[in-house]
């Protein structure tokens, strides 16, 4: 790792570094992945496109739900079954994903000046 | 084909293969624009570049990697109505640097999943508290220091922050000092101070 350029840019740091290049992906990962409109492959990328804007709009709504949450607005009752609908339909989303052979960073999308998705 | 890498003031030396083109009051350094499709290779160039200009310039202003032009007039005639604009932001990063910040953790509680939706709830509500938690007390102290600052919304755990901060070329060893200091109230989180970097988060004017 000495050789990594970015090492050369290291001005201080706490903890696991190693962690760190692991678990926040490398330069790659950086360009934004595209949609496959390959013939053979167009329903996997046909289902990539929509699983993507449905986890857009799951994890809108459960952010609001959690602000909400944080905010002390919500009853125990309503916490307990937003959580359940939000637990059951990341649920669903993980059957589909796995149904299509698609991960999570298949459903990443740059949002611009709102950041990543995922 | 010509590829614009930044604006600059101040050159002392040109990166070889590269040239300076005058246009409305600001230096445009360009090049042939390679014709390979490569853009992890593209990017590497690019970072390179913009590197060597930040060290030979008094002010470098990056422009985003692949700004195509068919020649320079195509290029004067897209900088025309942001002539103005690109010379105050070139104003404002002269004599400074980019620095990075990125905090890392697992956050999430390991072994059993949510056993009902409260539980599932308070599981995904810990991130957003620990991100509030993480502005208030090691970012916004680093941004009183620095000239200017960006930070990215919040996506997901494990990347808990990212931000940039535009500091004083002089001043960088003591930013980053004072980062180290802050986050090591975090032991459980992995944090990394990075530069210095060419300003490439301040090149655009604030949303």
């Amino acid at each position: 790792m000495r050789d990594d350029p970015v090492l050369t840019k290291l001005l201080g740091s706490t903890g696991d570094l190693d962690g760190v290049a692991r678990r926040t992906g490398g330069a790659v990962n950086a360009f934004p992945s595209r949609i496959g409109a390959d013939p053979e492959t167009v329903e996997r990328g046909l289902a990539q496109l929509v699983l993507t804007l449905v986890e857009l709009l799951r994890q809108l709504m459960e952010r609001q739900a959690l602000r909400r949450m944080d905010e002390g607005v919500l009853t125990d009752d309503e916490i307990e079954r937003m959580g359940e609908t939000f637990m059951k339909l990341a649920e669903r989303m993980d059957e589909l994903k796995a149904e299509f052979g698609l991960e999570d960073e298949d459903l990443n999308l740059q949002l611009g000046p709102l950041g990543s998705l995922l | 084909m010509i590829r614009l890498y930044a604006f600059v003031d101040g050159l002392r030396l040109l990166p070889h293969g590269l040239r300076s083109s005058r246009m409305h009051g600001l230096d445009a350094v360009v090049g042939a624009a390679p014709g390979s499709d490569d853009r992890v290779q593209a990017a590497l160039v690019h970072g390179r570049v913009v590197e060597s200009l930040r060290e030979q310039a008094d002010a470098v202003l990056p422009v985003r990697l692949g700004e195509d032009f068919v020649d320079d007039a195509a290029l004067e005639a897209a900088v025309a109505p942001r002539a103005h604009a690109l010379q105050e932001r070139l104003e404002e990063v002269r004599g400074c640097v980019e620095v990075g910040l990125r905090v890392v953790g697992d956050v999430l509680p390991t072994g059993e999943g949510p056993r009902d939706g409260a539980s599932y709830m308070r599981m995904r509500l810990a991130p957003l508290r620990l991100r509030n938690a993480l502005e208030e007390s090691l970012h916004a102290p680093l941004e009183r220091r620095a000239k200017a600052a960006r930070v990215a919304p919040f996506g997901s755990a494990p990347l808990m922050l990212e931000a940039s901060y535009l500091v004083s070329e002089g001043a960088v060893d003591d930013f980053a000092g004072e980062a180290v200091d802050l986050a090591s109230a975090w032991p459980r989180l992995s944090v990394t101070c990075t530069g210095p970097w060419a300003p490439y988060s301040f090149a655009e004017a604030d949303a």
